[in-house]
């Protein structure tokens, strides 16, 4: 007995001796995320999540202004567009080093242009640096501090994908020395903080870069800047509110918006509701699948469902309603598209008797010949989806249209769904802050055309758009795109997207990119409490 | 001593079959999801499907998964296309950590209350209604409660984070008090079984003092199949962990489970389950040991 119990001793002393304890400099930052990505190397994943921290770490060529919201110089001082649109020529600073002490020059823009395109490995990598990049075919190195990025058709998106992460630029050395599988808990770039330790699963840690001149002219760095961050991951949304409330965050991203709305007015929080750039929550409709192959029908579903409710109970108002297919703060967004479809049952139900639906036995549902008219809605269990899919079966059963749901449990099986196309609405989206986006959604034979609608015409908008370089004749041409897609209904839109960040109070400074998910840390400074 | 090795592979085996054919009846995979997110073309991800062997029979991806297997490779993550081995070995020690403590803190805090809830005294209330809690409320909930009262609203101690021990007394208090469950409950029935029997009766009448009849006569016949119930709570520790880690932020195998479960990402789910069976195989089989060892009559 006496030997089992110091065995135990033991035991316990070491299973609690190890704990690293880790020396916390004067002002340092405890950052909440809300899901762990499966990897965090820009070029290689892919999720907005990793962009919180890793917009930290890397600067890019050119940035786009939070407030202005216009594309400004970054690493890139100038820049030249040819006369066709197909060639880019950036000047560079010539005053930037890498957080290893590698000079920044037009070579190692190369270099990450020759990673991001590198395919020598099986290519599990996801493509969306390279996808972002579009119609690239090539560069040119001018000198140390010109490169001229050429490429095989106009792409007006260019400058909008070369100020997001993903096309963050990265230390050659450091790509030399690490390999792929491993770059990314060695990332180094140039950016106002430095990556200084990565413990998966756990916490992300970075120190701030001492020598960060370079930053563009909407970021200056504050007196009593965040001397360190530290990320977490808080994947269970009911424990948020807690460690925020226990001090052992300064601040968190998506909030349950009920434990948002408790928190508004407190004195030691502040919620940073901040609208993310893209398309809203929405049921992409499949034309193909009886009965959503009638446009009169779905109109019909559109006019039946209350987005207002569902901002009003599941979203407990944080979120403005969603009327088309990109959100109000997403570029070339239409006004027009504001108050399409308003909620009206009377007119739901007027719509559905002209194409023939009635109820005929009397259960207050729409029939069919072999029996209710039902609706079969596929959506994924995050995001408030379960919520506000139940919301949307009882305001249809209202005008006698029976929905079905059928929850998914992760990503892979959202997609497999819809790959098999037995649905009617399917919840999905993607963010962005250029419209161009929408491609993949409405192109017939774009990836993620689950609404299976197809026409030339809208085709032809769509690529017009994403070759064109005007503004004002890109703005015309998204009105008419997003005109379209609601006069043939193919989404239901329900809400803008609201990231609800909540910050300390003694967190001052704190603003989110145009994209709506990465913060600007190089303005945050600490309070000192006292 | 060869038996019992045979009974754990083919257990090993088997568990290892079971989910290799379990994954594959869902649709999907994480691969597929990754690529497609990102903007990959149908042919591309069907032609870096080609590459990785992904579109062989299934029975062909059985034999290669079984032969890795038995090289001790559990093969790369269709996430992100890093070894198993290696994702799983730096998420070890923390579940390990999380686990072992439980299960210390566990083992006497169960006989205890078990022994407590057996005996007639006044407190025996008190015991019985800590172990109905302990084995019917979920971990999720004790978890959440235990985060609101004793971080957010007490501040005792964190409730997230694994570079501070602090860190670990919320996590270990709650796991322990679920594994405890059990071990008291058949602590108690044994130990109420034992006061029945005529011996304890002999002792009585033989005019030997309470406690001693209690300890000696009492509690070390009763405690004796409560070993096995604690290798049997190791499975249940596999459990808790994922709904711990998840609750309390903490890196682990737990966490990884649950993600790689929802992401699809087949090998890194197979790779854990492997790890866990092995684990749990192990842990009954040194309990089949210790009891041989500790009870006389096993040896014969």
């Amino acid at each position: 007995m006496r030997l089992s119990t110091s065995l135990l001793i033991l035991l316990l002393v070491i299973l609690t001796a190890c704990g690293e304890e880790v020396e916390t400099p004067e002002r340092a930052i405890n950052y909440g995320l809300t899901l762990e990505p499966s990897g965090f190397d820009p070029h290689i994943n892919q999720s907005s999540e990793l962009g919180i921290i890793f917009r930290q770490v890397y600067d890019t060529l050119v940035y786009r202004d939070p407030t202005t919201r216009e594309i400004v110089p970054g690493l890139a001082t100038s820049w030249g567009i040819s006369e066709d649109g197909l060639s880019y020529t950036f000047t560079l600073r010539d005053d930037v080093v890498f957080h290893d002490g590698t000079p920044f020059n037009a070579q190692a823009v190369a270099a990450n242009l020759e990673r991001i395109f590198d395919t020598s490995d099986p290519g599990l990598a996801s493509q969306r640096s390279r996808f972002m990049l579009g119609s690239f075919n090539g560069y040119d190195i001018i000198d140390d501090n010109t490169i001229r990025l050429r490429l095989s058709q106009p792409y007006s998106p260019l400058l909008d994908s070369l100020s997001q992460v993903y096309l963050g630029v990265g230390s050659p050395a450091a790509f030399e020395e690490y390999g792929r599988d491993v770059y990314q808990f060695y990332q180094v770039g140039t950016g106002p903080y430095i990556l200084e330790e990565f413990v998966p699963g756990d916490r992300i840690v970075l120190r701030i870069n001492p020598d960060y001149t370079w930053g563009p002219a909407f970021m200056s760095r504050p007196d009593n800047a965040p001397q360190q961050i530290t990320y977490r991951f808080y994947t269970d949304p009911a424990t948020r509110r807690p460690v925020l409330e226990a001090q052992e965050v300064d601040v968190i991203g998506e909030l349950v918006p009920t434990d948002a709305r408790s928190l508004v007015g407190s004195s030691d929080f502040r919620i940073l509701p901040t609208p993310v750039a893209g398309q809203p929550l929405q049921f992409l409709m499949n034309t193909t699948q009886y009965p959503t192959d009638n446009t009169t029908f779905r109109q019909a579903l559109i006019y039946a469902t209350s987005r207002e409710e569902i901002v009003d109970t599941v979203f407990q108002g944080f979120s403005p309603v969603a009327w088309g297919p990109l959100t109000a703060n997403t570029l070339y967004y239409s006004r027009d598209m504001q108050g399409v479809y308003p909620h009206n049952a009377q007119e739901a139900r007027d719509l559905l008797a002209s194409i023939g639906f009635e109820d005929m036995d009397g259960n207050g549902f729409l029939d069919t010949s072999e029996g209710d008219l039902e609706v079969v809605i596929v959506h994924a269990s995050w995001g408030f989806l379960p919520e506000t899919v139940q919301l949307i079966q009882d305001q249809w059963r209202e005008i006698g249209v029976r929905a079905v749901l059928e929850p998914v449990a992760g990503f892979p099986a959202l997609i497999a769904r819809a790959n098999e196309g037995d649905y009617n609405l399917i919840a999905f989206n993607s963010f962005g802050y250029d419209p161009s986006l929408l491609n993949e959604y409405f192109l017939s034979n774009g990836s993620n055309n689950f609404t299976n609608f197809r026409s030339p015409e809208l085709d032809e908008l769509l690529l017009q758009a994403t070759r064109e370089l005007s503004p004002s004749v890109r703005r015309g041409l998204y009105g008419q795109i997003q005109a379209a897609i609601m006069n043939q209904a193919l989404i239901l839109p329900i809400r803008d997207y609201v990231n609800l960040n909540a910050a300390s109070s003694t967190v001052q400074g704190l603003e989110f990119d145009a994209y709506g998910w990465h913060p600007v840390m190089n303005n945050v400074s600490i309070l000192n409490e006292s | 001593m060869l038996r019992l090795l045979l009974s754990a592979l083919i257990t090993v085996w088997l568990a290892a079959s079971l989910v290799f054919v379990l994954l594959r009846i869902l649709p999907g995979d994480a691969l597929e999801g990754q690529l497609l997110q990102g903007g990959a073309s149908q042919t591309r991800i069907d032609q870096v499907r080609d590459e990785l062997g992904l579109n062989d029979s299934l029975s062909t991806q059985y034999m290669r998964y079984m032969v890795a297997l038995a090289q001790g490779d559990l093969g790369f993550s269709l996430a992100n296309g890093r070894s198993v081995n290696v994702i799983i070995g730096e998420r070890l020690w923390p579940t390990v950590r999380l686990a072992g403590l439980a299960l210390a803190v566990a083992v006497p805090l169960g006989l205890a209350c078990g022994t407590l809830a057996a005996l007639p005294t006044v407190l025996n209330r008190v015991g019985q209604v800590a172990i109905m809690l302990a084995i019917s409320v979920p971990v999720y909930w004790t978890g959440t409660l235990a985060i609101i009262l004793f971080a957010a609203q007490l501040r005792w101690f964190p409730a997230s984070g694994s570079s501070d021990w602090r860190a670990l007394i919320l996590p270990v208090a709650v796991l322990s008090f679920h594994t405890m469950g059990e071990i008291a409950r058949v602590t108690q029935v044994n130990v109420q079984a034992t006061q029945q029997q005529f011996f304890v009766t002999v002792a009585r009448a033989r005019g030997l003092t309470s406690g001693i009849v209690q300890w000696r006569y009492i509690l070390r016949p009763a405690l004796l199949p409560v070993i096995s119930v604690i290798a049997l709570q190791a499975g249940f520790l596999i459990g808790g962990t994922v709904i711990t880690e998840m609750l309390f932020v903490r890196a682990g195998i737990g966490r990884l489970l649950l993600d790689s479960t929802i992401n699809q990402d087949y090998p890194v789910v197979q790779g854990i389950v492997v790890l866990s069976t092995v684990v749990y195989v192990l842990v009954n089989t040194l309990a089949d040991l210790t009891y041989r060892l500790v009870d006389p009559r096993m040896r014969v």
